[in-house]
């Protein structure tokens, strides 16, 4: 490590971890779960047509 | 036998040399296992297939230092080194979105980014790259990102500044070598930039944070050692794309004012800038150069004229960096991959700087050109801003072998229009003074008459004794 990271710049990075780090988690997360739903409904497609008549 | 590169001193990584006209790069045996990973990890690999980082090769060469290296590398050869402040709004938003998406295929590969200068990135086929191979080090998890500090300096203050505050705040990168102050950002920024997260926090929260931590006394007790913070993987892929989505959402209003709208503002017909075209092709087909350099180049509707076979490298730099704003989106949108757009002061090059003013190339001494073109700029030289006609000569040919000149005489709108305000002291400013005063350096070879307009494009070719 040649650069001088700064260490404001350290404390920042460790907050905004804290708190960023919980949306990439819950990002994920959700990209599971959708993942789960996703995969149901690719064996039944949805006519988007007759979806958008009802 | 080689000279090493005055600017490749920073990183012991290694450095740049050159050998009997080639570059090189030295390895050092301390940055081994890091190069050795970059390998095994598939990251140069991956890298290279995306386009973002210039390729090398290993060479057979002996090292410049033997005692401290590992390997000596050829790198690609960049077409043209162009820096930072030279660059328009979106070339240097690509760059850092470049930097970034380096950064996230290199976690995922284990390793991060070491530096994130903006002089590490280059436009090479009209994408920016990164060119400097030994700016990766192993991912530590839970360790921060080291340059987090550097990438805010050198890409996300200066964006920020030309999007939210004035376009030409992107020459305040001369002034600082190493990025532009976060403090400095911070007061220079307009209120309303607070209640944009990312502006929020990256550069107005991290300028306090800098300044409150900049006595580490306090911060650490008056133990320096003290543990460091722990950044969680999660947390640096949150930074990074928060990074990422803030310069995404920076965009810049193009007034139109100034030149950009010139091309609608001249005294041009359609017609004859049609013929201005075909002669401007036809001349520098005649003179068959790998390379051209458009002074004065506007949105670049010339440079494209002149940039007609792939194999012609065109440089297209202008004063106004709005011009060189639409001329980068428009090669960007065409894919034309041969024209590099820069932003350039005639009047005021940009000069040398860094230690001992050797870090960053002045302009001028980056290399010549096989033809220079200056197309309706003689007037703004020598009349906007007094430049003599024989100073204007020795410019010229310290810059290309040929050169394709536009005369635009008085009696042309453009020329009243910059006498109108000012006393004519311009008595030698006519077709037979030019001449004159170009020829003790230049041999002129062709004279056409632009029809459908009053003025002249000349052909000269630099003197062999010069």
């Amino acid at each position: 490590m040649y650069l001088d990271p700064g260490t404001g710049s350290v404390v920042l990075q460790a907050l905004l971890a804290a708190l960023l780090g919980l949306g990439v988690f819950v990002k994920l997360f959700w990209g599971k779960i959708t993942a789960i739903f996703t995969k149901k409904n690719a064996d039944t497609p949805v006519d988007e047509t007759t979806e958008e008549q009802i | 036998m080689g000279e090493r590169i005055s600017s490749s001193f920073r990183d012991p990584s290694g450095f740049l040399f050159v050998r009997e006209g080639t570059l090189l790069r030295q390895v050092n045996r301390i940055y081994q296992q890091d190069y050795d990973l970059l390998f095994s990890s598939g990251l140069y690999d991956q890298l290279a297939r995306e386009n973002y980082l210039v390729q090398h090769e290993e060479v057979e060469e002996a090292p410049l230092e033997p005692d401290t290296a590992y390997k000596v590398i050829r790198p690609e050869k960049v077409s043209f080194i162009s820096y930072p402040y030279e660059w328009s709004f979106s070339q240097l938003r690509d760059a850092a979105l470049v930097t970034l998406a380096i950064q996230k295929e290199a976690l995922k590969a284990g390793m991060t980014l070491k530096d994130a200068s903006a002089y590490n990135i280059q436009f090479q086929h009209g994408y920016p790259v990164l060119i400097d191979s030994l700016s990766f080090t192993k991912y530590v998890e839970g360790t921060p990102w080291v340059a987090y500090r550097q990438f805010c300096q050198h890409f996300l203050a200066p964006l920020a500044l030309m999007s939210k505050t004035d376009i030409r705040l992107s020459q305040l990168l001369i002034n600082n070598i190493d990025g532009i102050p976060l403090d400095l950002c911070s007061r220079l920024l307009p209120r309303a930039t607070r209640l944009n997260f990312g502006l929020l926090t990256h550069i107005h929260f991290h300028s306090r944070t800098q300044s409150r931590y900049a006595d580490t006394s306090k911060a650490n007790g008056t133990d320096s050692s003290a543990k460091q913070p722990t950044v969680t993987k999660n947390g640096l892929l949150g930074i990074i794309e928060s990074l990422e989505a803030t310069i995404r959402k920076l965009s810049l209003k193009i007034s139109g004012k100034e030149w950009a709208d010139y091309y609608s503002d001249t005294n041009y017909s359609e017609e004859a800038f049609e013929t201005k075209k075909t002669i401007v092709h036809d001349l520098v087909q005649t003179i068959k150069p790998q390379t051209v350099l458009d002074l004065g180049a506007n949105t670049g509707i010339f440079s494209q004229v002149a940039a007609s076979t792939p194999d012609r490298f065109v440089i297209s730099t202008d004063i106004d960096p709005e011009a060189v704003e639409l001329n980068y989106q428009q090669i960007k949108k065409s894919g034309q991959k041969n024209i590099l757009p820069l932003v350039l002061d005639l009047v005021n090059p940009s000069p040398a700087i860094g230690w001992n003013n050797q870090e960053r190339d002045a302009f001028y001494s980056r290399g010549k050109v096989d033809v220079v073109l200056a197309l309706a700029l003689i007037h703004h030289l020598a009349i906007a801003n007094n430049v003599p006609f024989a100073d204007i000569a020795k410019t010229m040919v310290m810059l290309g072998e040929n050169l394709i000149l536009e005369f635009v005489p008085k009696e042309d709108s453009q020329v009243k229009r910059l006498l109108r305000s000012r006393d004519d002291i311009f008595d030698a400013y006519h077709l037979p003074g030019l001449i004159d005063a170009f020829s003790p350096l230049f041999e002129l070879q062709k004279q056409v008459p632009v029809s459908g307009s009053q003025r002249t494009m000349l052909v000269f070719k630099r003197r062999q004794s010069i």
